[in-house]
């Protein structure tokens, strides 16, 4: 995908999205899940190395696993990097079996993997999607260079010019 | 030497246990002798091939052990690296419960994982089962 649909397709994903004020992450996810009709489960684990976040779909809902044990900004950035997978719808379209194999277990042949659970992968490009997608959502109240975008920031003084 | 004989045992019986053609049974030592031969690999008899199985035996050739690993999916080096066993067991743990779980999907946000790491993507994966038959629990209150 080149980038300007990717911006295209988040500037439509983000108009759409619920905006709770104050941003809470919790109250976001649960609109996106009640406009999708599929639960969004947020999960915190801790003391997990080398990863921050899992999200995980099942036939009924999405459960989104993050690591409590680290900064609160942090944390909801984990999840908003994960709620933008679901956004993005990024695993149902692309699949990439070995790719997944390559990622979460190495050392196995891709083909066992396949054999074993025959579904869907992803992959690097989608990863770097998601990353950006949540840092847009974070910053979407920050001023932009529409007028609207000007007046908004200067009424909540925290313009940045 | 005890130990290394019970440990390629246990590594044989350990892939024969997790690995399986579909999730109710095993592979049987005729299909894995019989695949081999197929491929045109080290003539293995199923019976010997038991009694690596059983610790019964311990003298494999490196041929051996290569088209035994090849056939499992795993490295040969499962067979004789302490580190690659601990990995490939972490891999094999989270193939297994995925196998077995409600997960259409799994996706997560890592760099380099761990065998450690992949133990507890397998445990939270274990855990999907039983968190999907639980109501939502109250999400934590914002200060209003």
């Amino acid at each position: 995908m080149n980038r300007a649909r990717v911006r295209r397709r988040h500037a439509a994903l983000l108009r759409d999205l619920p905006r709770p004020v104050p941003f809470d992450v919790h109250t976001l996810c649960e609109g996106v899940a009640a406009r999708r009709g599929r639960p969004i489960r947020l999960i915190p684990m801790s003391g997990l190395t080398g990863m921050c976040g899992m999200w995980v779909a099942t036939d009924t809902m999405d459960l989104v696993f993050h690591e409590s044990s680290t900064t609160p900004p942090h944390r909801e950035h984990i999840i908003l990097h994960e709620l933008a997978h679901i956004l993005c719808d990024h695993y149902p379209v692309s699949l990439d079996p070995a790719e997944r194999a390559a990622m979460l277990m190495p050392g196995l042949d891709p083909a066992l993997v396949r054999r074993v659970l025959g579904r869907a992968g992803y992959s690097t490009a989608e990863e770097r999607e998601a990353e950006l997608l949540a840092s847009l959502i974070r910053q979407r109240d920050v001023p932009s260079r529409t007028l609207n975008g000007r007046l908004r920031g200067a009424l909540s003084g925290d313009g940045d010019g | 030497m005890a130990d290394d004989v019970a440990s390629l045992a246990a590594k044989v019986d350990h892939l024969f246990q997790t690995v399986r053609p579909h999730a109710g049974r095993e592979f049987s030592f005729e299909e894995v002798a019989e695949a081999l031969r197929a491929k045109g690999g080290p003539t293995i008899s199923a019976t010997y091939i038991w009694q690596l199985r059983k610790g019964i035996r311990d003298n494999p050739t490196k041929r051996h052990l290569e088209a035994l690993a090849g056939f499992f999916g795993v490295p040969p080096a499962y067979f004789f690296d302490d580190e690659e066993t601990r990995r490939i067991d972490a891999e094999l743990m989270l193939l297994t419960a995925l196998r077995d779980s409600p997960v259409r999907q799994i996706a997560l946000r890592a760099n380099g994982l761990s065998p450690k790491s992949l133990e507890a993507i397998a445990d939270m994966v274990d855990r999907v089962r039983e968190l999907e038959g639980l109501p939502q629990p109250p999400p934590p209150t914002p200060e209003s």
